[in-house]
């Protein structure tokens, strides 16, 4: 590798003063200033952009004037922000719902669930298939194999995952083989609810479409860095003096090459996790699956900015805890910053 | 190459003949190929060019005429993009075939040799070739494109055709040729890619090269405002700045896309001048007295310049892909602008009835966006294998790990 050596990006891990306690306080703190600036930001806009949550509707001028008071619409928007901001950091109080009809906090209680089920799914799901195809791919590295992995990983990689949930929603929950539930989490069609067992069943059938949707596109990058990754080490010395000592093929795989390996792809975990929400967004909406993303989009559409910056602000902290549980994992595994400790 | 050259003989001025009897068949064939399509294009939409002509030259209403302004300047542009295609297929091949026959006495200067390592790379030429061509029907959709992409159509007698011979992907719900809506959707999102891109890019590059140049208290502070700003999915700052806007005009898409989306460049950019200043050339050049501008300009850009492009090339794809998924939302420009993204937004309720719609809008995209791709691919194995091939993630921000040390 060129340059200088590679580092955990925003942790100098080497230099003098270096406790895992302050690095850790030092992101979280960072977090939260620029959570409150992106919040205040998109307060701005949303403030800024037309549109009425009320126009539209049936009611008229004056019934109009009579919600924009109730809902305290009327005010000016820096009183607004400043009650908003502290409602925030003295109750936990995001303010109320639009589209919902209820506390802004209610309502991401109801979604965030569902979300960190689809997310976490996925997630295991592309980092298990990307290694074991990345992998399986350098070890055939030049065979015919290794170029058609090539090929459908590059493919995948450049498919909106929009197309391939219609796609996978097309072929096996409408079409041809009707094997996996398309549409939200639960059949709405069945008379009497699910209690139990059976609910969580029924719930693990609807998740199955909505996770390999979200989970292909990751796999198929996690599958081309790996084989990268797992390329460069086998090339290493390391790894001949492995075998010169009469180590078993599937023991220096598993004891060398991958231990090797992990270091990078523990990297890359944390920065590729912003695009793993970001696809929830999309996904969701297309199976219809009742989480935080997809209720992004619809209050766009209802012109609810208090549920917006709402969800904004949890997917944002979602995104930052898993970075910052990336980091300490890092700096746990890493044998440079081990010694440094 | 035989040094010796064969005879002069007619076939020489038929275009792309001259070029494969030298050897170079695809090419020459390829060529001819795209000379005889555009000679074709030409015959069959002529009166099409004509009465834009007329449309733009004659002053006042006439009657019977269907042709706007705007659309007969498009009609017009697209005549005058085919006219020079044709003729640079027709003396590209000549010219080549000429230079090819010369005996290479002198070795090949740096420039050319790089050149020639980056046109044999087998994912730079089917991405290139692709993109060529893609943009090519972008360019010549008001030709290419059998009816209007925006004209309600007849609603009693022409909604939701399936295929058939006139309407080669059927017709939507306001009756409009969906074929017609696909070509000129090509052109939304492949500018929506190189603007946005281009934006992000000069910004990216910008403040990577004040950062990694200044050092210090303002790098630390610029580095960390970069690693939280990434910590967002791009999509939902994307939504959060057009999602609650009426009118989203490509020029607005464009624009935020590209203002949203500079910060992985930025540090990529820093990460490169950290190892350039070891150099030292960069230590000559600063003794010889020159100005920090000069220094970053003329020295450190033109030498961090291989990653960015790859990256960039890279990245392109991606934006695509996030206009589409905008678009796909129904958050993406507004319609009835024909994008891919957006066609299949419009046919949600017919997927399994009117599949061919949302399957053909999003098959575009996949070939767009993996062109992009293999061209970004193939341009980092041929103008440094070494370096970062992490940038091939969608994480794409992998470089970081270099950038601190």
């Amino acid at each position: 590798m060129s340059g200088p050596s590679p580092a955990r990006r925003a942790i100098d891990v080497t230099g003098p003063g270096a406790s895992v306690v302050w690095l850790v306080l030092r992101r979280i703190l960072v977090a939260i200033v620029i959570l409150f600036a992106v919040l205040t930001i998109d307060f701005a806009l949303l403030e800024l952009a037309p549109g009425e949550p009320f126009a539209g509707s049936e009611d008229t001028v004056e019934e109009e004037v009579e919600l924009r008071k109730l809902y305290g619409l009327d005010r000016p928007a820096t009183e607004r922000y400043s009650e908003w901001i502290l409602g925030i950091v003295t109750s936990f109080d995001l303010g109320w719902s639009l589209l919902r009809h209820e506390p802004v906090t209610d309502v991401l209680a109801d979604a965030l669930p569902n979300t960190l089920l689809l997310t976490l799914t996925a997630f295991v799901l592309q980092l298990g298939l990307g290694v074991a195809i990345g992998t399986f791919a350098a070890l055939r590295r030049g065979t015919a194999t290794d170029g058609a992995i090539r090929v459908t990983s590059l493919a995948l990689y450049s498919t909106p995952s929009f197309y391939l949930g219609v796609l996978l929603l097309y072929v096996f929950a409408g079409g041809g083989f009707q094997i996996a539930p398309g549409g939200g989490m639960e059949d709405v069609r069945r008379g009497v609810p699910l209690q139990g067992m059976d609910l969580w069943l029924e719930r693990l059938r609807h998740l199955v479409l909505p996770a390999i949707t979200l989970a292909l596109g990751g796999a198929a990058a996690w599958a081309r860095f790996v084989r990268g990754e797992v390329l460069d080490v086998i090339r290493q010395d390391f790894i001949l003096a492995a075998r010169a000592r009469g180590i078993g093929e599937k023991r220096i795989l598993i004891r060398h090459v991958l231990r090797a390996a992990f270091i990078p792809i523990l990297t890359l975990l944390g920065l590729s996790l912003p695009f793993l929400v970001g696809g929830a967004v999309i996904v969701e909406s297309v199976f219809g699956w009742p989480g935080l993303g997809q209720l992004a989009v619809r209050s766009v559409f209802a012109r609810d900015a208090a549920l917006f910056l709402g969800i904004s602000l949890v997917l944002a902290t979602m995104v930052l805890a898993g970075n910052l549980l990336a980091d300490l994992l890092y700096l746990a595994f890493d044998p440079r910053t081990r010694r440094a400790r | 190459m035989s040094a010796l050259r064969p005879a002069p003989s007619w076939t020489d001025w038929v275009p792309g003949l001259a070029l494969a009897r030298v050897g170079r068949r695809g090419w020459g064939y390829a060529c001819l190929v795209l000379f005889g399509s555009l000679v074709a294009l030409a015959c069959w939409r002529g009166d099409r060019v004509i009465e834009a002509v007329e449309a733009i030259t004659a002053s006042g209403y006439v009657e019977g005429r269907t042709l706007t302004p705007d659309a007969a300047l498009d009609v017009i542009i697209a005549a005058l993009v085919l006219v020079a295609t044709a003729a640079l297929s027709f003396a590209g091949p000549l010219f080549a075939s000429r230079a090819i026959d010369r005996p290479a006495e002198t070795p090949l200067r740096p420039v050319s040799r790089i050149r020639s390592r980056v046109l044999a790379n087998r994912q730079v030429r089917a991405g290139g070739v692709l993109l060529l061509l893609l943009y090519l029907v972008a360019l010549l959709a008001p030709l290419l494109s059998p009816y209007d992409p925006i004209l309600i159509g007849d609603l009693d007698t022409a909604r939701l055709l399936p295929p058939s011979f006139e309407h080669p992907l059927g017709t939507d719900r306001f009756a409009r040729d969906v074929f017609s809506r696909l070509l000129w959707g090509s052109r939304v999102s492949l500018s929506v890619g190189l603007l946005a891109v281009a934006i992000s890019v000069t910004l990216g590059v910008l403040v990577g090269a004040f950062a990694g140049y200044a050092g210090g208290f303002l790098d630390g502070l610029v580095m960390r405002i970069l690693d939280a700003l990434l910590c967002f999915p791009t999509i939902l700052l994307v939504i959060a700045c057009v999602g609650f806007l009426e009118d989203r005009s490509i020029w607005l898409v464009v624009t935020v896309i590209g203002l949203l989306s500079w910060m992985d460049v930025a540090r990529l950019m820093r990460g490169q001048l950290l190892s350039l200043v070891q150099r030292d050339w960069f230590l000559a050049a600063r003794g010889l007295g020159a100005s920090a501008p000069r220094i970053i300009f003329r020295h450190l850009l033109p030498n961090a310049l291989t990653p960015i492009l790859v990256v960039s090339t890279l990245r392109v794809g991606n934006v695509i892909l996030l206009e589409a998924s905008l678009g796909f939302l129904g958050l993406g420009i507004t319609p009835p602008t024909p994008t891919w993204g957006g066609m299949i937004h419009e046919s949600r309720g017919q997927i399994f009835s009117e599949w061919w719609i949302p399957f053909a809008a999003g098959l575009a995209v996949v070939i767009t966006v993996t062109a992009w791709h293999l061209l970004g691919d193939g341009l980092r194995d041929a103008l440094d294998p070494r370096i970062g091939r992490e940038e091939a993630s969608p994480q794409a921000i992998a470089p970081a790990r270099r950038a601190t040390a």
